[in-house]
């Protein structure tokens, strides 16, 4: 395919991408993270960034359910044969989710940051990576299931695994800690982990996305013919 | 019918306890007990066990009952997901029983739950130093709250088709028990007992049995009727209503409604009457080796490691410290539910006053945990109160006093040793020694504690001597760390600026 017949297929895929993309789980645990936060936030007398940081982390546990979600794609068995590869399938689906991830990870920080008390800051940076390592591991795994399963429900498998990963982040021992309060000795530390953490989630990603080795033969094939 | 219902239930339990997240929420329970026994510190000593089952709720609620939750919520929504409803429509058991059968199937789930409960209040209760009674119905509600979890997640699948709720719920669940709950600050509200567990206490000294308000048997009731009551929904919604059904839901309501009634209005009155009660009034007082030691009852078998390290505080410091009378008398917070976090919820002037009333002014605060850090806290308020006659006010101890103070403490016993280790890994900035956990204390900076830690190296006898030597130099207001580092033949350690430092 050329590279204009290339662009062109990928603009065409993004309207029907974004019909097929599970938006309704996603905004109901994008909807319950932030009502709850901004519900929170409105309790307390005096909002410090440690309280602060624990409702966004709230938000950010409750949205990275709903992304577990984004990746569902029901159709999957009818897609297997198709001629655009899965890699930039995921591309659309991304180019289509992200930009929304980003507003709602905005609306979150605007909600709890406007309750916050005067002269505290919220640590916007650190919370953020925080967020996206959460919901590059869900759609890391959310891909992982569309990639090797029959059927193209991965929510079902992402979301109790992003549960099962905050509890054990909550249960994790005093060195290797990942959620810490912000001023804690171990912040910037515990930053670097969940920097790794993204990583691992977009290389997750990335693998998700390659098509399977086998068919590696048959695009050289192709390249080859042409 | 019942046989084919029973049937279902058992291959539906099979398969709750074999799903992922029941294996894995085990394993999450176990694990690090289990880790601790075998690469850590062995078994948990000096265990609550009148208290430890509140902290076990809390987890096996969220970890094995969420599990419980996930699983039985895609469990209902299996037909659904895999787009074989029409194909159930035509089976002899009408959905009402399925819902039934899925109920059932909770049960070996929340008896795997009974079971690690039982397991962990036993390693607690045969490991030594453990004290006070086991409140059956404590444990008895770990097995209920992993049924009323899976239960919600039951009713969650016939209320709605989306498997995104459950999950969302366990984090909502949690946020409300652990975020929420500290927010909320009504006392006599019924908020505290409508929570499916006891938020309010761990984060204070733990009450002793005879301040101990949490009415547990109603509050087992409460839960039982609550999880009776989600069962009933969970048959009732989309057409299961029989009367007997209606019946059960009704008598579950009522008791569910009634037994959190009685429940605040029970232990409103036992709430204030705690908080007023005069605390030395419930204690034992000993006299070991000229000093006094007043626990709460069930306290009374430590006052022999109080005292091991009361003796390795006194062996270092001067007598004529040491000859004055001593009294050391155990602290609790009761009655302070709903201040939690907050400092002023710890009543220092009314322990200072209820010691004076007994007879013993100025005695050394210990609290009732143990063998976790808190006996170096206990040693350091020792050593600084027998050194300024101060029973450990709110203070930062900068220079050669902080040193002092620190390496008698820390050299008290091997106990006190490995707590202070323990305590400065988990701190920053500096080590605090709290009278009540939080608030009341002192504080002795990291630069103090290093040159502690390098004096805690070297052989006690000859530091000792040295320290006994500069005795009024050392504990004097104004020594600098420089000044006490000379004085004591080590390098002066480096100071950083982290706002915790003294000047």
């Amino acid at each position: 395919m050329t590279r204009a017949g290339r662009a062109a297929t990928l603009q065409a895929l993004l309207r029907p991408t974004g019909r097929v993309v599970g938006w309704l789980p996603f905004g109901v645990g994008a909807g319950v993270g932030l009502a709850m936060a901004g519900a929170a936030s409105r309790l307390f007398d005096k909002l410090g960034p440690a309280d602060a940081a624990t409702l966004l982390r709230m938000a950010a546990v409750c949205g990275a359910l709903g992304a577990a979600f984004l990746l569902d794609d029901p159709a999957v068995r009818t897609t297997r044969v198709v001629a655009v590869g899965r890699g930039a399938r995921l591309g659309v689906r991304l180019a289509l989710v992200v930009p929304v991830l980003a507003l709602w990870w905005g609306a979150a920080l605007a909600i709890v940051g406007s309750a916050l008390t005067a002269p505290a800051r919220l640590p916007v940076g650190a919370l953020t990576v925080e967020a996206a390592a959460l919901v590059c591991g869900a759609l890391a795994v959310a891909a992982g299931t569309v990639r090797g399963a029959e059927s193209g429900r991965a929510g079902p498998v992402a979301a109790p695994v992003v549960v099962f990963g905050v509890v054990v982040a909550f249960q994790l021992p005093y060195g290797w800690a990942l959620i810490v309060p912000p001023g804690d000795a171990r912040w910037t530390d515990a930053h670097q982990r969940w920097g790794v953490l993204v990583g691992v989630g977009l290389a997750g990603l990335w693998w998700a996305g390659r098509e399977p080795v086998r068919d590696r033969a048959a695009r050289l094939l192709r390249a080859v013919t042409r | 019918m019942s046989r084919v219902v029973f049937a279902l239930a058992r291959v539906e339990g099979m398969r709750l306890l074999r799903h992922p997240l029941t294996i894995a929420a085990v394993l999450l329970m176990a694990g690090p007990v289990l880790y601790g026994w075998l690469f850590g510190d062995g078994l948990p000593r000096f265990g609550l066990l009148h208290e430890p089952p509140r902290g076990l709720q809390l987890a096996m609620q969220l970890v094995l009952g969420g599990a419980a939750l996930i699983a039985a919520n895609f469990a209902v929504l299996r037909a659904r997901r895999f787009g074989t409803e029409q194909q159930f429509a035509v089976l002899v058991l009408p959905e009402r029983l399925r819902v039934a059968a899925l109920l059932l199937a909770l049960v070996p789930v929340a008896l795997v739950g009974a079971l690690l409960a039982v397991i962990y209040v036993g390693v607690l209760a045969f490991a030594p130093g453990a004290v006070g009674r086991l409140d059956p119905y404590e444990v008895a509600t770990v097995p209920v709250l992993v049924l009323l979890m899976g239960g919600v997640g039951v009713l969650l699948g016939r209320l709605w088709r989306s498997v995104v709720v459950a999950p969302l719920l366990v984090v909502v669940s949690g946020a409300i028990l652990l975020v929420f709950a500290s927010v909320q600050a009504a006392t006599d509200s019924f908020v505290p007992y409508a929570m499916t567990v006891d938020i309010t206490d761990p984060m204070f000294l733990p009450p002793p049995q005879a301040l101990l308000t949490w009415p547990s048997g109603l509050h087992l009731l409460y839960l039982t009727g609550l999880a009776a009551l989600i069962g009933v929904a969970a048959l009732a919604v989309r057409g299961g209503r029989s009367t007997r059904v209606l019946v059960a839901g009704a008598v579950s309501l009522v008791l569910t409604v009634a037994a959190v009634v009685v429940q605040t209005a029970s232990t409103r009155d036992g709430l204030r009457t705690a908080a007023a009660r005069q605390q030395p009034a419930l204690q034992t007082c000993r006299v070991v080796e000229r000093v006094t030691y007043c626990a709460f009852e069930e306290f009374v078998p430590w006052i022999d490691e109080w005292s091991a390290v009361t003796q390795g505080v006194l062996r270092e410091m001067p007598p004529e410290l040491t000859n004055r009378p001593l009294a050391v008398r155990q602290r609790a917070i009761a009655g302070t539910r709903g201040a939690l976090g907050d400092p002023a919820g710890v009543p220092v002037a009314k322990w200072r006053a209820d010691d004076a009333a007994a007879g013993t002014p100025g005695a050394v605060g210990i609290g009732t945990r143990w063998g976790d850090g808190t006996e170096t806290g206990f040693a350091a308020r020792l050593a600084y109160t027998l050194i300024t006659g101060d029973p450990a006010a709110l203070s930062t101890l900068c220079g050669g006093l902080g040193v002092v103070v620190t390496w008698i403490a820390g050299q008290a016993t091997p106990l006190t040793r490995a707590g202070l280790e323990r305590i400065d890994a988990m701190s920053f900035g500096g080590v605090s020694f709290p009278e009540g956990e939080i608030g009341a204390g002192i504080l002795v900076p990291d630069a103090e504690i290093s040159l502690a830690t390098a004096l805690l190296s070297r052989p006690t006898a000859e530091v000792g001597a040295r320290v006994r030597e500069n005795w009024t130099e050392l504990t004097a207001e104004g020594t600098t760390l420089p000044r006490a580092a000379e004085l004591l033949g080590l390098p002066a350690p480096k100071v950083v600026d982290d706002g915790w430092s003294c000047r």
